[in-house]
């Protein structure tokens, strides 16, 4: 529920990006960010494939890491 | 545009009955981790509230308060006043902006008007300039200025974007004028949903949750059973959430004879009241509707918090400063429960084709909004 997984950005083309988390790609739109996106940056992407924020690596990867805790723990305990 | 939405996020998948004349029925499958918040257990209070920052950084505001919130009342803390005035601010403000976000962005395609990007950026830069949405501590106390400012920045949107005139002289002009004149393309849009006779009367509003429902009611429900998370219920039945379930008692709009156009025509409603709402507070006001609480029993707190998807829980039970045990429902829940008011929204409406069943459980979904993606697929009755 109202998760954004940061996504790493691989590829731009004018407008829209390629990114990947957790091993899923997606393309998804550039149009409502006011700066400039570069490969490798992390974006957040709302529902309907809107890019709305870039993040800095540190902090994309300490959520990566809070949410691969997530699926881990909900993986063991076999929860949705 | 999307595919592979990724598993961390869960989607919705809507699976739509129809019998080439008719929506014979819906079914909601859900792949939402509604217990990710157990990854907050076994965690200091504090650090657990910063993982919900990180985590639902969606409604990151809103998800911020009811944790805040609920942590302070599973402690028997009182918040101070300012801050609880700050949350309130900032739950309103992204309040706004999500509705925005499927003012000028989601609903347009599906009703007939253009996509408005570069007003929708232009708006969310300026409330972010004003500090929503961002900041690892985000209750870092009152900024009186900012909050009008704030204040100014939505009563513009409103009066610009959505109405076309003061919101003043909107509601002296009466809604079904405002409607008539089609003048905007918020107004356009309702007029585009008024002919869908979807009554949707099935499933209730959700009451305004008091502290003391929270806490006689809601806290023991979640205490039970997980399963409430997956599937709330109200007295036992599932309820819809949302700006028509807050505002269908306003005489303004008469939103509860509107069906499916009223709950877009709610979320009008509350920006028009925003702008004063924002200056109350940030003269000194109090305004706890959005934002509240209540001690369940010692060392268990659990607060509501409006949205605009509608009403967001958290249940708190803190063991020390340690969270023993962590449970969040989210709008989501309610409005898309088995039995809730996507399940039966549907049930009846004249769709002559594929594609027409298709758009009418699209629209339904963007004004129920889910906060995740959502498929639909339709099966051939």
């Amino acid at each position: 529920m109202c998760l954004a997984v940061p996504s790493k950005v691989l590829e731009i083309r004018p407008g829209m990006a390629t990114i990947e988390c957790f091993g899923a790609r997606r393309r998804v739109s550039l149009l409502l960010l006011d700066e400039d996106v570069a490969v490798g940056d992390y974006l957040l992407v709302r529902a309907g494939g809107y890019a709305y924020e870039r993040l800095d690596a540190a902090r994309a990867l300490d959520i990566l890491a809070l949410m691969t805790e997530v699926n881990a723990r909900l993986d063991a305990e076999g929860a949705a | 545009m999307s595919v592979a939405i990724p598993s961390t996020e869960g989607q919705i998948q809507l699976n739509i009955g129809w019998n080439g004349r008719r929506i014979t029925g819906a079914t909601v499958v859900s792949t939402r981790p509604v217990l990710a918040s157990r990854v907050l257990e076994g965690r200091p209070a504090q650090d657990a509230r910063a993982r919900v920052r990180r985590l639902y950084s969606i409604c990151g505001e809103a998800q911020s308060a009811a944790a805040a919130l609920a942590c302070d009342c599973a402690a028997g803390v009182e918040p101070a006043a300012a801050t609880a005035a700050e949350r309130a601010c900032r739950v309103i403000a992204e309040c706004a902006q999500a509705y925005a976000w499927r003012l000028m962005l989601d609903l347009p395609p599906l009703l007939g008007e253009a996509q408005r990007l570069q007003e929708l950026s232009g708006l969310r830069r300026r409330i972010d300039e004003l500090g929503i949405g961002h900041g690892e501590d985000p209750l870092a106390g009152t900024n009186g200025t900012g909050w009008l400012a704030l204040a100014d920045e939505v009563e513009q949107f409103v009066s610009t974007s959505v109405l076309g005139m003061p919101v003043v002289e909107w509601k002296q002009r009466g809604i079904d004028d405002w409607l008539a004149a089609g003048a905007t393309a918020a107004a356009r849009m309702i007029a585009q949903l008024a002919p869908q006779c979807w009554c949707m009367s099935e499933v209730a509003p959700l009451p305004w949750l008091a502290p003391d429902a929270l806490r006689a009611d809601i806290a023991p429900a979640l205490q039970a059973s997980d399963e409430f998370v997956r599937a709330p219920v109200w007295r036992g039945q599932p309820a819809e959430t949302g700006a028509w379930a807050r505002q269908v008692q306003n005489p303004l709009g008469d939103m509860a004879q509107r069906g499916v156009a009223g709950r877009l025509l709610a979320r009008f409603v509350e920006l028009a009241e925003f702008p004063a709402r924002l200056r109350a507070l940030a003269e000194g006001g109090g305004d706890s509707a959005w934002v509240r609480g209540a001690q369940a029993a010692p060392g268990i707190g659990i607060a509501a918090v409006e949205t605009a998807r509608g009403t967001l829980v958290h249940c708190v039970a803190l063991e020390g400063d340690s969270v023993a045990w962590w449970r969040i429902v989210a709008p989501t829940e309610w409005n898309f429960h088995p039995a809730g008011a996507f399940a039966r929204g549907l049930t009846g409406i004249e769709a002559r084709t594929e594609a027409g069943a298709r758009r009418a459980a699209a629209l339904l979904a963007h004004v129920l909004d889910p906060c995740v993606g959502f498929e639909v697929a339709i099966e051939h009755a």
